[in-house]
């Protein structure tokens, strides 16, 4: 029993059989979004590498969405980087962890991708990306402080950037409302059963695009890097993500068929 | 490491320390400074009153050609009871620190018993925590006065190239009757098992710290150090093999000494943050210096659960006369 226990968690609190990629949700992955991938082969097969995707709808499928194809084509496991604020809360925090993902926190990025090569997934645009309004659909928000740079820098691995088509229309967004002093995006589906609604998504079809690597020049290890260096690569990774965002959605035929 | 002097060489930790270096090769001489006149009494050990100004003890430090001092008046670890880290201790380092700092001393290394309690428990922490991430104070003791202490013997480092400054941050200590809030929970017949939560959790082994305080001593190493035990350990880890209910990870406050008396499982006081969010560190800057732990978590989860809490606060106050 005690043997069990201590093989059921990896010290990220990772479970091996991750509670995510269960049977019904392998099921949504392949028959509700159709995910469908191009580019897998610029996820590199060993080594570490920063993924940075783009962060949007109500309840957003992104993350996991990442995580379960690149399991699945690269057979490889992805950590991603969450705010920490979810571990607060009983069972959040423990779930999440359990699906793979780690608190947000610069050593336990560094942890990851110098330390144990690992592949690591974060969303540079954090919240704004989930509640952005409507006028916004499909724009990629600002890029924080460009704070992933300097992560994948100061680690020497390169950024892979993956871009996500489809996903804001799993969850429409028809406008936001401010409550307790925070954007809330009010979708379809909440507008018409209430709360729970958030957590229904429409069958939109999602692609997935993954970019040509961004490997860097500079040295790793360093205690800091020039803030317009950062910032300079940042909005360049930002621009380049928004072009294929663009690209996507012009080649999309149906929201539903993609 | 030949001329020592420590201080708190009355708490449990220092108690456990002087034992260790009295035995160790090369040692010649080991004085122990406590607030006032003991009338403790271990073998080899000669005890006297800290002096009260920073110039009588540079003076006592000259006199006796002290060249290490080992400080453990801040160390936690207490017998039973709560016995923090207080003022009186953090005035007596900020003195012990101007002291050995002077010039023209013999005293060569420095090392103060600080604790990983330095490093909040909250959900924002790291895996584990390294050296170089800024603990942040957030207001409670003991680590508002430790980090106090911390201050004041990096202070002594700038001031005094010749002095070498360890801090070593030690993890909740067990075995040897020391005691802490994990060891509390974890030492009731039935184990609080907070819902919803798996914290991370580390203890260090008396043995362990006491052989890290000498190791630090003897390399007479400078900067920060975590010390703890090999290994990380989750609470539900060290639950198995004994029986534990499932609780809200609530602290029992002023319920607590009365909770334990009737072996109702709780969480007693200074645990609650421990057992949701839990702490970590990474002894790889120490374990890269030379040092390995002996004991692993396993070990000290067993140490922890096997020693059952003294009751109440008498023995403690017994235990450090004049504090």
């Amino acid at each position: 029993m005690s043997e069990l226990r201590e093989s059921s968690v990896d010290p990220w609190g990772r479970a091996p059989g991750r509670s995510l990629s269960s049977a019904p949700y392998r099921a949504a992955y392949r028959h509700w979004f159709r995910v469908a991938w191009e580019g897998i082969e610029h996820v590199p097969r060993q080594g570490g590498a920063l993924l940075v995707a783009n962060h949007a709808g109500m309840m957003p499928v992104d993350g996991a969405i990442v995580q379960q194809g690149i399991e699945e084509e690269r057979r490889r496991s992805v950590y991603s980087l969450a705010h920490h604020g979810f571990w607060r809360f009983p069972f959040v925090g423990r779930l999440l962890a359990n699906s793979g993902a780690v608190v947000g926190h610069p050593d336990n990025a560094q942890r990851l991708l110098a330390q144990e090569r690992q592949l690591v997934l974060v969303f540079p645009e954090g919240s704004k990306g989930p509640v952005k309004p409507p006028s916004e659909r499909y724009r990629l928000q600002r890029f924080g402080r460009g704070g992933f740079v300097e992560t994948a820098l100061r680690a020497g691995v390169p950024i892979v950037p993956i871009v996500l088509c489809g996903t804001e229309d799993t969850t429409p967004v028809l406008a936001t409302v401010g409550l307790l002093g925070q954007r809330v995006p009010i979708t379809l589906q909440s507008a018409l059963f209430g709360p729970l609604g958030a957590f229904l998504h429409l069958p939109a079809r999602i692609r997935v695009r993954v970019l040509e690597p961004v490997r860097f020049e500079e040295p790793s290890g360093l205690d800091g890097y020039p803030r317009s260096l950062v910032m300079d690569r940042s909005e360049a990774i930002r621009e380049r993500m928004q072009a294929a965002l663009d690209d996507m959605l012009l080649r999309r035929k149906s929201i539903w068929s993609g | 490491m030949e001329r020592i002097l420590v201080t708190g060489a009355t708490t449990p930790l220092g108690r456990h320390l002087v034992r260790r270096l009295i035995r160790e090769p090369g040692v010649q001489y080991v004085v122990g400074a406590e607030p006032r006149a003991s009338t403790e009494w271990i073998e080899g050990l000669e005890l006297i009153e800290f002096p009260s100004d920073a110039r009588e003890l540079a003076d006592l430090l000259r006199d006796e050609a002290t060249d290490t001092i080992l400080h453990c008046g801040m160390a936690p670890g207490r017998s039973g009871g709560r016995a923090w880290a207080r003022a009186a201790d953090v005035v007596g380092t900020m003195r012990l620190c101007a002291a050995a700092a002077q010039s023209g001393l013999p005293v060569r290394s420095l090392v103060l018993a600080s604790d990983t309690s330095v490093y909040p428990a909250a959900p924002y922490a790291p895996l584990r925590w390294r050296e170089t991430d800024a603990p942040v104070p957030d207001g409670t003791e003991p680590a508002a006065s430790l980090l106090e202490a911390e201050d004041y013997a990096r202070d002594a480092a700038a001031r005094a190239p010749h002095l070498n400054v360890a801090i070593l941050r030690l993890a909740e200590l067990t075995g040897a009757g020391l005691r802490g809030p994990l060891s509390d929970a974890l030492a009731q017949p039935l184990r609080p098992a907070p819902i919803g939560y798996d914290p991370a959790v580390q203890w260090l082994h008396a043995d362990d710290a006491v052989d890290a305080l000498a190791f630090a001593a003897r390399l007479e190493l400078a900067g920060v150090y975590n010390v703890a035990s090999a290994g990380v350990l989750r609470w539900r880890e060290a639950l198995a093999g004994g029986s534990s209910v499932p609780v809200l990870p609530v602290e029992a406050g002023f319920a607590g000494p009365w909770l334990r008396r009737l072996g109702v499982p709780h969480v007693p006081a200074g645990a609650g943050s421990l057992l949701r969010f839990g702490r970590a560190v990474d002894t790889a800057k120490l374990c890269d210096a030379g040092w390995t732990p002996k004991a692993d978590q396993r070990a000290c989860a067993a140490a922890a659960s096997s020693e059952a809490p003294e009751q109440g606060t008498a023995t403690s106050r017994a235990a450090r006369p004049g504090r």
